[in-house]
C-alpha cells in the first residue's frame, strides 16, 4: 500500500496512459543496480497479502509464505495464435518478446567482477491454440499468453470485474515456492490496447506486459515509484516500459548471474541446464480433446481440430523461416 | 495453504476432509497465484454497482473446488450497515477467488482477502441469495484500521489492489462493451483516492449520501 504523498511518475502530456512518455532510464539491458538506491523490490509469495499490510509503515515486504521462483534457467511461453482482432500476431509477438527481454537482459552488479546477465531466459516456443488457464501438473501444457476478445469470464463462466486489463496466473509448489507455470490473460473485451504508440483511448500493451512479465517471473510490487513493479494509481501515469534500478536489483536477486536461486532457509539451488519445456511436457493446443487413455500424445492434435493443429504448425514454420532469414 | 489455516484453524478439518474427498483433483492441480493490472474504479461506479455497503468482520471461511478453481466462502458479521439490503448484526457470505484445500492453494492477486478478526468496509454485490461478491475485487474492500491511542477507526486502500492505472478518458472499446466509468464527468474520481485514510464515520456518512443520489 502506498501513501498518497508518494512521488508520482513523470506526467504524460495528456494525462492518459495512452500518451506514455517513456522514462529514459537507459537502453535495453543497460540498466544496472545502483548501491545508492534503497532496496524496495518484493517477491511474490505463496501466501496472499493481508489487505491492511502497509510496506511503507512496515519498512519491509510482506513475508508470510515462501518466495516464488522458476528453477530452470529457461522458461518457454506461447502466444495464442488468434491474439486479438485488433492486434496482429507479429506485433504482439514482438511486444511480448521485448517485454520479457527487458527483464532477462538485466545487467546485474556483481561484487568484484564485471556485471553480467540475470540467469533466466524466457523464450517463445511457438504459437499456441489455447484460451485456457491450465492448472494441471501431470499433463502436457503450455505457458500461454492469450487475448480475451469475446468475453471476460473465468473458465467456469463467471463474469470477472471489467476493471481488469491484464491478469497473470502463476502456478507454484506451496512447499518450495517453485513456479510450475504461468498464463497471461489480456482483457481486450473491455479495453482497447495498442502494440505501438497508444492514443489517449488505448492502453499501452508494452507497459502492461512488461509489468505482468515481472509477476510471471515471480516479482511482486515495489515501493519504488519509478519501478515497473510499482503498483499505485498516478494521474498522468507515465510509462512502465523500461526497468528501473529497483526492478533490476529484484530480478538479479532471484535469478543470480551464477545460475543459482536463493530458496528455502537461505539455501541456493542450481538453475540447471536450459529446458523451457513445462512440467508434464509441452502441448501448445489445449483445446483439442486428449487422445484416448494410454495413448496420449504431446504436441499433437487429432480429429476435428486437425486443421487448427495444422495452422499452428504452419505458423511455427513461418516463424522459424523468418528467423532464419533474419539470421 | 498457510495463508488460511492459521487464520481460521477450526476449518482445518473441513479443508482436510475436502482434500481427502477430492484426491484426484487435489493431486492434479497446482496452486496458483495471480497478478493483475486494472484500472482504478470511480467512486460513483463503486457505489452504483453495489447492492450493499457494510463494515464486515469475518467469522469463518471454507474453500471449495468450483470447476478448476478454488473458491473461498467467508461468513461475515455485519458490524454496521452503511447502505443497501443488509442489516447490522446479521451475517452474510462473501465469495472470493482463491483459497486453500489441504496443501493445494490458489492465491489470486487483486482479490479481496479476509483475515480473521480484522474488519473491512466492503462494497458488495449480490451473487446469489445470501452470498455476495466484492465490487471491483480488492478495490472494493477497505481494511478498517484502529488507532491504538485514540481508538478512532479509519479506512485504507487495500494492499491487494494490484497495479491500478488511470482509466483513459473517453475510451471507446473496439471489441466488447465499454467498462463502467464515472457518470457524466471528465475527470474520474477514483474510489481508493476518495476513501483512503479517512475516518470511518466520515466515510460511511459520505457513502450513504452518495447511495441516495445514485440508487434512486
Amino acid at each position: 500500500m502506498k501513501s498518497s504523498g508518494r512521488p508520482a511518475r513523470s506526467a504524460s502530456k495528456n494525462g492518459a496512459l495512452g500518451s506514455l512518455a517513456v522514462v529514459a532510464l537507459g537502453a535495453l539491458g543497460m540498466v544496472t543496480a545502483s548501491e545508492t538506491e534503497a532496496r524496495a523490490f518484493c517477491r511474490s509469495r505463496t501466501v496472499s497479502i493481508d489487505p491492511s499490510f502497509n510496506p511503507s509503515d512496515a519498512g519491509r515486504c510482506f513475508e508470510e509464505g515462501l518466495p516464488l521462483f522458476w528453477r530452470n534457467v529457461c522458461v518457454g511461453y506461447s502466444i495464442d495464435n488468434r491474439v486479438s482482432r485488433k492486434l496482429a500476431f507479429e506485433v504482439v509477438a514482438n511486444v511480448v518478446a521485448r517485454s520479457f527481454t527487458r527483464w532477462t537482459s538485466a545487467s546485474c552488479a556483481t561484487e568484484g567482477a564485471p556485471t553480467s546477465r540475470a540467469s533466466i531466459d524466457v523464450r517463445d516456443v511457438g504459437p499456441a491454440l489455447c484460451q485456457k488457464v491450465t492448472t494441471t501438473l501431470d499433463q502436457p501444457n503450455v505457458n500461454v499468453i492469450m487475448f480475451r476478445d469475446n468475453d471476460w469470464k473465468t473458465s467456469d463462466g463467471a463474469t470477472r470485474s471489467s476493471d481488469i486489463i491484464g491478469l497473470t496466473t502463476v502456478k507454484f509448489n506451496t512447499e518450495t515456492g517453485e513456479i510450475f507455470g504461468a498464463d497471461m490473460e489480456l482483457n481486450t473485451f473491455n479495453h482497447a490496447m495498442s502494440g505501438g504508440e497508444p492514443t489517449a483511448n488505448e492502453y499501452d500493451l508494452t507497459s502492461v506486459i512488461t509489468h505482468e512479465a515481472g509477476h510471471f517471473l515471480g516479482m511482486a510490487h515495489s515501493e519504488q515509484s519509478q519501478a515497473v513493479m510499482y503498483a499505485t494509481y498516478d494521474k498522468g501515469r507515465s510509462s512502465a516500459r523500461e526497468l528501473f534500478g529497483d526492478d533490476v536489483r529484484g530480478i538479479c536477486s532471484v535469478y543470480r548471474p551464477d545460475g543459482t536461486r536463493p530458496v528455502l532457509g537461505g539455501k541456493v539451488t542450481s538453475g540447471g541446464a536450459c529446458d523451457p519445456t513445462p512440467y508434464g511436457g509441452l502441448q501448445r493446443d489445449c483445446e483439442t480433446p486428449p487422445a484416448s487413455a494410454g495413448c496420449s500424445s504431446t504436441g499433437q492434435a487429432e480429429g476435428g481440430s486437425a486443421a487448427a493443429a495444422t495452422g499452428i504448425a504452419i505458423l511455427g514454420i513461418l516463424v522459424v523461416v523468418k528467423k532464419r532469414r533474419r539470421g | 495453504m498457510r495463508s488460511l489455516r492459521p487464520r481460521f484453524p477450526r476449518f482445518a478439518p473441513f479443508v482436510l476432509a475436502v482434500s481427502l474427498a477430492l484426491p484426484a483433483v487435489a493431486l492434479t492441480h497446482a496452486p496458483t497465484a495471480e497478478a493483475s493490472v486494472s484500472f482504478a474504479v470511480a467512486y460513483d461506479d463503486m457505489v452504483s454497482d453495489s447492492d450493499a455497503v457494510a463494515v464486515l468482520t469475518p467469522l469463518d471461511q471454507r474453500s471449495v473446488w468450483e470447476d478448476n478453481r478454488i473458491v473461498t466462502y467467508t461468513r461475515l458479521k455485519v458490524e454496521e450497515s452503511v447502505a443497501g439490503q443488509v442489516t447490522s448484526g446479521s451475517e452474510v457470505w462473501v465469495r472470493t477467488l482463491g483459497g486453500a484445500i489441504g496443501k493445494i492453494g490458489q492465491l489470486v492477486d487483486g482479490e479481496p482477502v479476509f483475515v480473521q478478526g480484522k474488519s473491512s468496509l466492503v462494497f458488495a454485490r449480490a451473487f446469489k441469495p445470501g452470498t455476495f461478491t466484492v465490487v471491483a475485487r480488492a478495490q472494493g474492500q477497505f481494511p478498517v484500521l484502529v488507532d491504538p491511542q485514540t481508538k478512532r477507526k479509519s479506512v485504507a486502500k487495500n494492499a491487494n489492489c494490484g497495479l491500478l492505472l488511470p482509466r483513459p478518458q473517453a475510451v471507446q472499446t473496439t471489441v466488447g462493451p465499454v467498462a463502467p466509468q464515472a457518470h457524466g464527468t471528465m475527470t474520474t474520481i477514483v474510489a481508493v483516492d476518495v476513501l483512503h485514510g479517512r475516518m470511518l464515520e466520515d466515510v460511511t456518512r459520505d457513502i450513504a449520501s452518495q447511495w441516495k443520489r445514485l440508487h434512486k
